[in-house]
């Protein structure tokens, strides 16, 4: 059996250090692990509400399709939907929304009796803008 | 091998050595009650807002659902906290929002959420804004399909 002498009065410095040390890491682990949370749960909103902003603008696309003013839905670079109480009008342009967003829609010429109609959608954080397409057809035919 | 210790000096603590002690771990106990308070704060809040993103999904596409085949909407106008729809058949659908619940005639499709529902119809579509608790809101448009109104 081996016996070992030893001064123990109490802890020392470094202990108490190393102690601290490992409870502040975890501290701020947590932390940061909290912000992130916080700021993907943020960015999940601003995209949801993104894609409904997006949708929107193809869904009044064919509001006009459906109302028979598939003439009047041209645009020559840039434009967005303006509403003017009881329907809408089309006005050149981006659409800046909430002050986070900023829409619009080009269109162009399929043929006789179609239009590829194109809607984007960026915000701050997000370099790549968001799309959707659809084609909107003359029901006249 | 067994190691057998023995101490030459085991006089314990002294007071001020106590006092330290017992103030660093106030101190640090402090902290972590604030941080887990904060942090059990943030996850309720994240739950809550995936909570109303799903809610808030499901009635949009059941809004979705029926006003795309809907031929028949109200005179434009709004807003309005109800409207109803008509369908190829002449049956009727009635959207309204009543408490803090939106309802499809007496299916409630959302939880006790809502602050606040405004609906317009403008020309073949509605325009929906909806404010639920907890600062979450969605603003959107949906348009009827049936061009000819048959």
């Amino acid at each position: 059996m081996k016996l070992i002498l030893k001064n123990s009065a109490g802890f020392a410095i470094i202990e108490t250090m190393i102690s601290l040390a490992i409870i502040a890491v975890m501290i701020v682990s947590f932390q940061t692990l909290m912000n992130q949370a916080i700021k993907v749960s943020r960015a999940n909103q601003i995209k949801f509400q993104g894609d409904l902003y997006l949708r929107e603008t193809i869904e009044i696309a064919k509001v006009f399709e459906q109302s028979g003013k598939w003439d009047i839905l041209s645009c020559t670079s840039k434009c967005y939907f303006d509403t003017n109480g009881s329907s809408w009008d089309i006005k050149d342009g981006e659409q800046p929304l909430d002050g986070i967003y900023t829409r619009s829609f080009s269109i162009e010429s399929v043929n006789t009796y179609t239009k590829k109609f194109t809607a984007v959608i960026s915000w701050n954080d997000k370099p790549e803008p968001l799309t959707l397409e659809t084609y909107v057809y003359n029901g006249i035919y | 091998m067994s190691i057998m210790v023995f101490t030459k000096k085991s006089k314990g603590f002294t007071l001020i050595e106590m006092l330290i002690a017992i103030s660093i771990s106030i101190v640090v106990a402090t902290i972590l009650l604030v941080v887990s308070t904060n942090g059990l704060k943030y996850v309720r809040e994240i739950q809550q807002k995936q909570r109303l993103q799903v809610e808030a999904d499901y009635l949009i596409n059941k809004l979705a659902y029926w006003i795309r085949q809907s031929k028949g909407l109200p005179l434009p106008g709004g807003p309005f906290t109800e409207f109803t729809i008509t369908l190829p058949d002449n049956n009727v659908k009635t959207f309204r929002q009543s408490g803090d619940q939106i309802f499809l005639d007496t299916e409630a499709l959302t939880g006790n959420n809502i602050q606040s529902a405004e609906f317009y119809i403008k020309d073949r579509a509605v325009k929906i804004n909806i404010q639920f608790k907890d600062n979450f809101s969605i603003t959107t448009t949906l348009a009827q399909r049936n061009q000819y109104g048959i």
